[in-house]
């Protein structure tokens, strides 16, 4: 069977199940190529898998390191699989110990894992592994992106659940009287008039940013911004209208930056999104997010269609390339030193570049459901899986000593997600990686709780920093075939319609002028696929 | 991908979502995504080779890890019809022997003769709507987006 791999030359070998590369599997699941498509880890998703508890301790094992310094070892075994075909295998010890492995290189993306387990995590309600899908990074999709029309033209839509995204918060510390609160954003015409919390001159200025953020793109509002484009945004509020903190707070947190600085340009950019993608899929929400572990899904959906389209999968199996061949092919190497070929050799860049940001994550599972977080607020909107609560720049209790500060974001994930049972919820939190974002992400995570008040107790955590790749895809001609590499999944909040650009390059490469780009995931339904085409009685 | 088929058990209709794995248990790749909220699982060994039987005990073990612990499991041994050619290398006991072992219903068949192909779908139903809590959990939660909206005609289907 290994042999067999080696007896034709692919169109093209894919290394990882990440998202992008999913998608190439996806775009190519018609086109009749030859994809052999693997990946080095033994789940899907890469970079942006969803992992059980028994995954995320081995992971957080593999990507404990500060420092990139262990080289992958060669050491396999070879074991048989159903069919009685052999098949290379890492050993079970050197699965716990060797860092994952994508085409040869180690992945330098994600480092300094670490899990922490409620001493009595068991008493207060964690359950077995598997009743957990924590996302390693994990997005929401604004209703307006490109992926989603991607999704429905490919027909892919129809096998991943979408959950809508409800409300935005803003942490403040509040008043001794008070104390810590959550203020929900307003994010519509209707939606700053009902709400009570903000006074009447407040909602007027209000009212004046939205609009204006709305029309940002025609000639009138322009000559008001882009002159001073790379400005930040925050300035820019105070001077032309005049807005105060909360509410410069409340607009800075619908930009979902890590970057208090967040510019102009990209700040009304990303408001704009927001605010045009609110009702666009229905009543009430902005943005959705897959069911069972976010982007992780949509690529395990992306490889079956390609599975479905006669690609051949295989996980665990990592990969390391050779010289080209006479005829200028690419030769790769399997574990078990099985050669194989391919014209178009599809991975991933795996090599953190040293100008990139790198952001601090903590994964927690909490024995509470904060329902009142969840309510909605436009009639008809469907009940929201994930709530986003914001923490701007400096509102933390002890964050004045770590300037300058950054914001925090905390996706609160309700048991609907999938990723928990029920009772229980995950809270993603993100910032950019300071010295102190370990400590300030525990801080967050506990006045997110103390706001909500919350009895609940955090059962399990996950902390670990990652990085990106260059931005750009890489593609490097060897001998007559080509290796592209797809960059690291972007560090964003939202999904960013930026990296399906790349898919369609790769695609383009590997199609070699056989199609045009209208033909891009536009796909029929499958013979066979639709409803009751064969009633079988 | 999801064929539709309607299926008759004991006189009521009803409508099955069939994912087939597409070879992706070839090298026992499958995602976990296939299993999400499935209500039975059918398994199939070739009743003409031992490897692909004796294979079942790790099928029914990632079955069993994946899937919805109420789900329905079903052994089935196919390629009945190599026997009349002497080709059966696992006998009807050994396979029945198994699927209790493992809590699951058995039957042979053979898709080339037709054979018994319809039974471990009506067993899987008649199964599965003996437990209504496993219903209860239905594949699609009201909770999810509907994307019928304009232009986008078809809507994901709930049954």
């Amino acid at each position: 069977m290994m042999e067999s791999l080696s007896e034709e030359t692919w169109d093209t070998v894919m290394c990882g199940t990440g998202l992008s590369q999913s998608l190439l599997a996806l775009a190519l699941s018609r086109s009749n190529k030859r994809v052999l498509h693997l990946d080095a880890n033994d789940f899907y998703g890469e970079h942006e898998a969803a992992l059980s508890l028994q995954e995320v301790d081995a992971w957080a094992r593999a990507h404990a390191d500060t420092e990139d310094t262990n080289q992958p070892s060669n050491r396999h075994v070879s074991s048989e699989n159903d069919a009685g075909e052999t098949v290379a295998k890492r050993t079970d010890e050197e699965k716990q110990t060797t860092p994952l492995i994508s085409s040869g290189t180690r992945s330098s993306i994600f480092r300094n894992a670490q899990v922490w387990r409620h001493p009595d995590a068991d008493g207060r309600g964690l359950s077995f592994p598997r009743a957990y899908s924590l996302a390693l990074a994990p997005q929401v999709i604004y209703t307006k992106s490109k992926l989603l029309l991607q999704l429905v033209s490919s027909r892919a839509y129809k096998q991943v659940e979408f959950l809508a995204v409800g409300s935005f918060f803003v942490y403040s510390e509040g008043d001794i009287a008070s104390g810590p609160a959550l203020a929900r954003i307003p994010n519509s015409r209707e939606d700053v008039f009902s709400t009570q919390s903000i006074p009447a001159r407040s909602k007027r200025t209000l009212m004046k940013v939205l609009k204006f953020v709305i029309d940002y793109e025609s000639d009138e509002q322009k000559s008001v911004w882009q002159h001073q484009a790379d400005k930040p945004l925050s300035e820019f509020l105070v001077e032309n209208f005049k807005l105060e903190q909360n509410l410069r707070d409340s607009i800075l947190a619908m930009t979902l930056t890590l970057d208090g600085n967040i510019t102009l340009k990209d700040g009304l950019a990303a408001i704009h999104r927001h605010l045009t993608s609110i009702g666009l899929f229905g009543p009430g929400f902005c943005a959705v997010y897959p069911k069972w572990g976010g982007i992780s899904e949509i690529a395990q959906v992306g490889c079956r269609a390609g599975a479905v389209g006669g690609g051949t999968y295989m996980l665990n199996t990592p990969v390391s390339m050779g010289e080209p061949n006479d005829s200028g092919e690419i030769t790769l190497k399997l574990a078990n030193e099985v050669s194989i070929r391919t014209t178009a050799f599809i991975t991933s860049q795996q090599i953190c570049s040293t100008t990139s940001h790198t952001i601090s994550r903590l994964v927690a599972i909490v024995n509470e459901t904060f329902q009142s977080l969840f309510e909605t607020f436009t009639e008809g909107a469907p009940t929201p899986a994930v709530v986003v609560v914001a923490f701007p720049s400096g509102s933390l209790p002890d964050d004045a000593q770590a300037e300058p500060t950054v914001p925090i974001y905390a996706f609160v994930h309700s048991s609907d997600t999938g990723e928990c049972p029920a009772g229980q919820s995950v809270i993603y939190l993100t910032m950019q990686t300071t010295p102190q974002s370990s400590h300030l992400l525990d801080t967050a995570l506990a006045a997110l709780l103390q706001a909500t008040t919350a009895p609940a107790d955090v059962l399990y955590k996950l902390y670990y920093e990652q990085a990106t790749s260059s931005r750009q895809p890489l593609t490097t001609p060897q001998g007559s075939a080509t290796v592209f590499e797809f960059p690291s999944p972007p560090l964003s909040l939202a999904f960013d319609d930026g990296s399906l650009d790349a898919v369609q390059e790769a695609w383009k490469l590997i199609m070699k002028g056989e199609v045009i780009d209208d033909a891009f995931m536009q796909f029929e339904d499958r013979e066979g696929m639709s409803d009751d085409d064969d009633v079988y009685d | 991908m999801i064929p539709t088929k309607k299926l008759a058990v004991r006189g009521k209709a009803y409508k099955l979502n069939i994912f087939d794995t597409a070879g992706q248990e070839r090298f026992r790749t499958l995602s976990t995504s296939y299993y999400r909220g499935a209500h039975g699982v059918i398994l199939v060994y070739d009743i003409s080779n031992k490897k692909s039987f004796v294979s079942m005990e790790k099928w029914f073990d990632e079955a069993r890890m994946n899937a919805n612990p109420d789900a329905v499991l079903y052994l089935v041994g196919s390629k009945l019809d190599k026997v009349a050619a002497g080709g059966r290398a696992v006998s009807y006991e050994q396979g029945k022997a198994f699927a209790e072992a493992q809590g699951a219903e058995f039957c042979e068949i053979s898709s080339k003769t037709r054979e018994n192909v319809k039974r471990p779908f009506v067993e899987v139903v008649d199964k599965i709507v003996q437990k209504p809590q496993l219903i209860a959990g239905a594949t699609h939660s009201s909770k999810a987006i509907d994307f019928n909206m304009g232009s986008l005609t078809s809507s994901p289907c709930s049954c």
